[in-house]
């Protein structure tokens, strides 16, 4: 079966573009972003042992990246609202497969793989219908073949991650109406109603829902720490003055538990959480409008460290440490006082997140 | 013509810079840096030390009186004005460790420095330096000495038996003194003898995660400026007047609305940004856009300065008391418009002319 799969996928691998077999590297790339350069060009990137392993041409900007190690890929999903989603070798920078989104719908930028990496959940914009939220159902081993949908139980769902040890996926339900005539513009932030949403992948049934604290705190970016606690970051749309927590974590209570700190603290990430990343009990998010990083243990405030135009995050087992991305192609580390240059590539800029093979 | 020869001159000095091997860049960093940057920051440190002084002095007397508190409080507004210097900055010193929230809490929209800073008074322990510091920033900085000065405190300040006023002393003492720290850290964390923060921004290099080109430190300055702007024009204009929708205005978001010195802030404003972009009558942001052919771009930024410079400067009394009145509304919708042109230049027309990006997920909204 596995044989059979990887053949298919080869196949499709062949038909995509080629790329340069002198790129295969000796040390594949760990890291994997999209970005772009200076002259508005897109890429879909792995970086490694000091340097850019490969960099591959991309209609548009891309969002997130995920790995999948039971294929040996890197599947990046288009920025909102784009319409593709390309899987590459992870060793070569290969384009394996590259899919668009179904009729009526687009990429938010997100996915989710399932424990077995076989299936992969995408947060989609059912646009032909008014706007509402689906997730969308593709098969790793079919050329992301589109198996179905399901609601996501909201509109504008963002990340999504499935809970450890369950089939349960837990999706940040941004609140916020967009529609591909109208671009990005928002169209409800007066009536907005974001969420935190655990559906069952079985049964495609709301298992859950929780609202944060204000209806304009819209939750877009989330991850899960191994004991199954997610923790959710917040982008407020309401008037500028005014302050409110933009991490909250949730498991199991009757409401999302905003994390702790002071209101200055919260006023220097400008409303902004851009990445969630979670590892060994800690919480890192990434402002890029604040222009800072900021590490939580428990709910409370650890460390905050200033970086410009911060946005990507990852914990990288073998070096121990989180590392970000930033609009300046630098790649930092959050060593224990201080950040870490772990590297730079200086003519590109890293878009929004970033992953990072174990 | 005399701006010909102006022209000419910064036409001559690049040429010559260039021969000696500093790039322009480097010569627009250094002179914002030495010409700017430093000098308001240092002007800060003077007026805090002398507002810090004078609380001393003012809380030594045995009679303080009206007169003794109305001097006290010119000093105060010298301290606020050399910060209003520096309040834009987005880089460097001022943005570690919440120091700009150590000198000032605005907006106030629930008040709360007039509750913090009575609860910190009427508490048993004393009021010392260290207590202060330890307490909320609300009660540290030039917002809470604005309230023991301007708002029911002054009353008990200046009342001719002392003894009421001393616990409010004691907190305007060690609120003054801290901001003198506070202006100590920011200018001898810029200052080359110290902390060289100066050397940071002003060479760059790829081992500098703040700074790892030249690009990156102008950016900051140009962030600064849009910063500063964007600040004057949303937080100090639309949103306290209502200027954007049909509400009421409420004067009591406007900054130092207690002593109604919201117009000479926005004064001070622009007169420091447009000191950062000419660095101070050296080689600026003016010069470097003249060197990639964007003279025409400089004259108007410069300008469009003047021009909002002008008309703040023609908005008789205060924000506070006069924004309802003919003239002032027309000078505000005129200020309004002017810093939205110079929004639109330095976000849009500087970068694209410099080949500089000011951010990238940072203006992402997903």
């Amino acid at each position: 079966m596995r044989r059979r799969e990887l053949l298919k996928l080869g196949s499709v691998a062949m038909l995509a573009s080629t790329f340069p077999a002198a790129l295969q590297a000796a040390n594949p790339a760990r890291y994997f972003s999209a970005a772009s350069n200076n002259n508005g060009k897109h890429f879909l990137c792995g970086w490694g042992d000091g340097r850019l392993q490969f960099q591959v041409p991309c209609p548009s900007r891309g969002h997130d990246v995920l790995i999948n190690t039971r294929y040996h890929s890197a599947i990046f999903i288009a920025r909102r609202p784009g319409n593709w989603l390309i899987a590459i070798d992870t060793n070569t920078g290969e384009k394996l497969v590259q899919i668009s989104s179904e009729h009526g719908r687009h990429f938010y930028g997100h996915a989710a793989l399932s424990h077995d990496e076989r299936l992969l959940y995408a947060s989609e914009n059912n646009y032909a219908e008014g706007g509402s939220g689906v997730i969308g159902i593709y098969d790793c081993a079919d050329s992301f073949k589109r198996l179905g949908e399901f609601s996501s139980g909201g509109i504008g769902p963002h990340q999504l991650v499935m809970l450890p040890g369950s089939q349960t996926l837990v999706i940040a339900n941004g609140g916020i109406l967009t529609l591909p005539d109208s671009q990005r513009d928002k169209l409800n932030i007066d009536t907005m109603q974001p969420s935190l949403t655990y559906i069952d992948t079985e049964s495609a049934k709301i298992l859950g829902q929780w609202q944060p604290p204000h209806h304009q705190l819209s939750l877009r970016h989330l991850d899960v720490s191994d004991d199954g606690t997610v923790a959710v970051g917040a982008q407020f749309e309401g008037p500028s003055s005014q302050t409110h927590p933009l991490l909250f974590s949730h498991k199991g209570e009757q409401r999302l538990r905003p994390f702790l700190a002071e209101d200055s603290d919260w006023r220097a990430h400008r409303h902004y959480i851009a990445s969630v990343a979670c590892a060994h009990g800690q919480v890192l998010a990434t402002s890029p409008r604040g222009n800072c990083i900021s590490l939580w243990q428990q709910g409370k405030l650890q460390q905050r460290e200033r970086l410009h135009d911060v946005a990507g995050a990852a914990y990288d087992g073998r070096r121990q440490q989180f590392i970000t991305s930033n609009g300046r192609g630098q790649l930092v580390g959050l060593g224990t006082d201080k950040l870490e240059l772990a590297g730079r590539e200086p003519q590109l800029r890293w878009d929004n997140h970033m992953s990072i093979a174990k | 013509m005399k701006t010909l020869h102006k022209h000419i001159l910064v036409i001559a000095c690049i040429g010559a810079l260039t021969a000696c091997g500093r790039s322009v860049e480097q010569q627009v960093l250094s002179d914002t840096g030495q010409n700017a940057i430093l000098p308001l920051h240092e002007t800060f440190l003077a007026e805090s030390l002398s507002l810090s002084q004078a609380t001393t002095e003012y809380c030594g007397l045995t009679e303080r009186g009206e007169q003794a508190l109305a001097a006290l409080r010119g000093r105060w507004v010298g301290a606020m004005n050399a910060w209003e210097g520096i309040q834009s900055f987005q880089f460097g010193p001022v943005t570690e460790d919440n120091q700009a929230w150590k000198v000032q809490f605005w907006p106030d929209r629930k008040n709360l420095i007039s509750r913090k800073t009575e609860q910190f008074v009427q508490r048993n322990s004393a009021i010392t330096l260290g207590a202060l510091q330890n307490a909320s920033v609300v009660v540290q900085g030039l917002s809470a000495i604005e309230y023991l000065l301007y708002d029911t405190p002054a009353a008990a300040l200046s009342a001719t038996d002392v003894k009421g006023g001393d616990r409010y002393c004691q907190h305007l003492q060690a609120a003054a003194q801290n901001l003198h720290h506070v202006a100590d850290f920011l200018y001898s964390s810029w200052h080359p003898d110290s902390g060289n923060y100066l050397r940071t921004w002003a060479k760059p290099n790829p081992d500098n995660l703040d700074y790892p080109d030249e690009q990156a430190s102008i950016a900051a300055l140009i962030e600064t400026l849009v910063y500063g702007l964007e600040r004057i024009k949303r937080d100090k204009l639309e949103r306290p007047l209502a200027l954007l929708n049909q509400g009421q205005a409420n004067t009591y978001l406007l900054e130092w609305w207690r002593s109604k010195q919201s117009r000479e802030a926005i004064l001070i404003n622009l007169h420091s940004l447009q000191l950062l972009f000419n660095a101070g009558g050296g080689e600026g942001l003016a010069a470097l856009l003249e060197h990639h052919n964007g003279q025409a771009l400089a004259d108007n930024i410069n300008t469009l300065f003047d021009r909002a410079v002008g008309v703040t400067a023609s908005i008789e009394g205060s924000l506070f008391d006069n924004h309802g009145d003919g003239d002032t509304q027309l000078a505000i919708i005129q200020l309004h418009g002017l810093l939205g042109e110079l929004l639109g230049a330095l976000k849009r027309e500087v970068p694209a002319k410099l080949n500089i990006s000011l951010g990238f997920n940072a203006n992402d909204g997903d």
